[in-house]
């Protein structure tokens, strides 16, 4: 048996894992009250940290942090798809009951002018929607 | 390893469905890990009035962080990382050490027999009474973990009660595992001569 005491890495090793390297260890560890009594110091420090309770928040944390997260909306607005739906039905009605009214405007007009009138008035429809949309888009974030 | 290759098809699945803005599915996340953000929490910073503020800066953080969450590592830990630094950040701006006085000291791995000679010897006499001194030994440990530096603290939690392994204390912290194992070392001695130090007192 060796008369050399266990080094502390040794002794908080075996505490933690029950293993010692060698017999020499573990005879010396058997024999020893030096050694015994600072293993036994280390398993009650270990069970008393197992033994503590966890903390645990005194609030109800999910709670708080929903109030804080915006709610996210859909990618596709199934009400604004509906709203344009409708309205291209009702311009396409309209444009078809009013086709004899819009033949006679363009009767004068080239092929050519006609097409670069209806792309300009086209154009313009897409950019003024866009920009109606960011703008929609920047006032709701803003209220979020 | 089955739990952990569950735990990450389910956190894969809550973080699907935050991403698809079902928001309810980021409370089941919290409701997840609070536990450990908690044990974070309250070891690094303390029971503080702040604490409130701290616990939902750090859930926030990650709400925002999780369209860029990659599942490199499990869902709690990379929680449990955002929590560390977020209280690391704290200890900062409030110019707390996280070490305190310890850098450096208590760090060698001596015998201690000059120190407490006799204390060992009475204590291995003491091991019928387990029993009796357990709950003395756990309000004694428990004050002494308290005195310990925030970063003790905490790691002696993160691997003696959650059992996180080395690796995760690793991510979670960002310190080297030879750091790891040598402030726990040092953090299991201290405690180790606390109590001893206790039980002289009481025997004298």
């Amino acid at each position: 048996m060796t008369s050399i005491h266990l080094n502390e890495h040794t002794i908080q090793q075996y505490v933690i894992t029950g293993v010692l390297a060698g017999e020499e260890q573990k005879q010396h560890l058997l024999h020893c009250n030096y050694c015994r009594g600072r293993a036994t110091a280390y398993k009650e420090v270990l069970a008393g940290i197992e033994g503590q309770s966890a903390p645990s928040f005194d609030f109800d944390l999910p709670a708080l942090v929903m109030q804080k997260i915006p709610a996210k909306k859909p990618a596709i607005s199934w009400r604004a798809v509906l709203v344009i739906a409708g309205l291209l039905v009702v311009m396409s009605l309209v444009t078809y009951n009013l086709r004899g009214v819009f033949g006679a405007v363009f009767k004068g007009l080239s092929l050519m002018t006609s097409s670069l009138i209806f792309i300009a008035v086209i154009s313009v429809m897409i950019f003024q929607l866009v920009d109606m949309f960011n703008k929609y888009h920047q006032q709701t974030n803003a209220l979020d | 390893m089955a739990l952990l290759k569950a735990d990450s098809a389910e956190d894969r699945y809550l973080v699907n469905l935050v991403l698809k803005g079902d928001n309810s599915a980021f409370a089941t996340i919290i409701r997840n890990t609070e536990r450990l953000v908690a044990q974070i929490v309250f070891k690094m910073i303390g029971n503080t009035d702040d604490m409130k503020d701290l616990a939902q800066d750090i859930y926030l953080k990650a709400y925002k962080g999780l369209p860029s969450f990659r599942f490199r590592a499990v869902l709690s830990t990379w929680i449990a990382q955002i929590a560390y630094n977020t209280c690391l950040n704290y200890l900062e701006k409030k110019k707390y050490a996280l070490l305190g006085d310890w850098e450096g000291t208590a760090g060698d791995d001596t015998e201690e027999t000059d120190h407490i000679p006799n204390t060992p010897v009475a204590l291995a006499d003491k091991e019928a009474d387990q029993s009796v001194l357990q709950k003395q030994r756990t309000v004694i440990i428990h004050q002494a973990i308290e005195t310990l530096p925030p970063l003790y603290k905490t790691l002696i939690t993160l691997y003696h009660n959650e059992e996180l392994s080395y690796g995760e204390i690793t991510s979670i912290t960002g310190l080297p595992i030879g750091t790891v194992k040598n402030y726990l070392f040092r953090a299991r001695k201290a405690l180790k001569e606390q109590l001893l130090k206790q039980y002289t007192k009481e025997e004298l």
